[in-house]
């Protein structure tokens, strides 16, 4: 799965979370979850948990509490699945 | 001592050492002089809370003494670390079940059901008599969406009050419901986090899930409504789940959600019967 794929799907994961459809839409690596999508701070974890689902990898708490960004989650999951 | 307890014995003072160890030391001191002043204060301040709801706002609890009494009875016979989880729906929520919880006389000498409180700073720290009130009532100021080592500072705290025997009051919604129900969909998972965290240091924490709302209370408010009679129910829980780390949160969390969902039930079942 190359980066493109992994960003495409965590768009897909993120959307119904983002009470900002048109900052996704607008949405690139740079883009930060909580702020700019207006994502529930709660459902972060919902977010990290399908995360793990979809890829089938594992996050601990640290590595979550580093993903602010569309990027981070992207790379942190790339990194994550080698 | 028997062996069962000195191992009992053993394991709370290895769990306080393990969230000892979470707290810096200008932290623990901090804790311990608030704790002190609160238990120096309290009996004399907290007659003013009474009167205020008691007489000044004309609240009244049905049936409260003898659920106060039962609640006590069932928490006797352990002093493991006690959550405290209601419903959300007005912001003095937490003043009215501090009342409710825990008779003026006793302010004196038990106060393990005047749970410590996380209400959120913005709400009352610039007014200095509210933030004194605040201090003195035991309450740890939070912010929310605050950096990283902020929360964990915070919740060590509380992981340090609880395996010493304390109460913490924690709204587990959040927020106050702004559906005038029990929100069962947008919850936070910080209550599921610390009662894993106990769990991991071997503690058992029990959560007392209290649902209250006054008759004439529809929606979220400020305050409930002056003369309100209020209806009160509770379970007291040992949430259990057989997952690890978030996910763990998150099923505690929906645990103790989904039993104050279960207790509002009762209560508008109820309310049918007697329409």
């Amino acid at each position: 799965m190359d980066r493109t794929e992994v960003y495409n799907k965590v768009v897909e994961i993120i959307g119904p979370f983002a009470k900002d459809p048109e900052a996704l839409s607008k949405a690139d690596e740079k883009t930060n979850i909580l702020t700019d999508l207006k994502v529930n701070s709660a459902r972060l974890v919902d977010i990290i948990l399908d995360f793990e689902d979809k890829f089938d990898i594992e996050i601990d708490d640290d590595a979550a509490d580093q993903i602010m960004t569309l990027g981070d989650a992207v790379d942190k999951i790339v990194e994550i699945k080698g | 001592m028997d062996d069962t307890s000195e191992t009992a014995h053993l394991t709370k003072r290895s769990q306080r050492k393990a969230v000892r160890a979470l707290l810096s030391p200008k932290d623990r001191v901090g804790l311990r002089i608030q704790a002190l002043l609160a238990r120096i204060f309290l009996p004399v301040l907290y007659p003013i809370y009474l009167v205020l709801l008691r007489f000044g706002l004309g609240y009244r609890v049905r049936g409260h003494r003898q659920t106060l009494a039962r609640i006590r009875s069932e928490l006797r016979h352990r002093r493991d670390p006690l959550l405290i989880c209601p419903n959300h729906l007005t912001m003095i929520d937490s003043i009215i079940l501090l009342w409710i919880l825990t008779p003026w006389w006793r302010t004196f000498w038990d106060l393990r059901l005047f749970a410590w409180n996380t209400p959120e700073k913005r709400n009352f720290a610039h007014v200095p008599v509210l933030r004194f009130f605040a201090y003195i009532g035991r309450c740890i100021e939070i912010i929310r969406q605050a950096p990283r080592e902020e929360t964990q500072k915070l919740l060590a705290r509380l992981k340090a009050l609880l395996v010493h025997g304390q109460s913490v009051m924690i709204f587990p919604e959040g927020k106050r419901s702004r559906s005038g129900r029990v929100d069962t969909e947008g919850f936070a998972y910080g209550v599921g986090k610390i009662i894993d965290d106990l769990r991991l240091i071997g503690a058992s924490p029990r959560v007392l899930c209290i649902y209250l709302r006054g008759r004439r209370q529809t929606g979220h408010s400020v305050m409930p409504k002056r003369g309100e009679s209020f209806y009160l129910d509770y379970a007291l829980i040992e949430p259990q789940t057989e997952y690890r780390g978030m996910r763990a949160h998150r099923d505690i969390s929906t645990t103790i959600v989904q039993k104050l969902a279960e207790l509002e039930g009762t209560y508008f079942a109820s309310s049918d019967i007697s329409r």
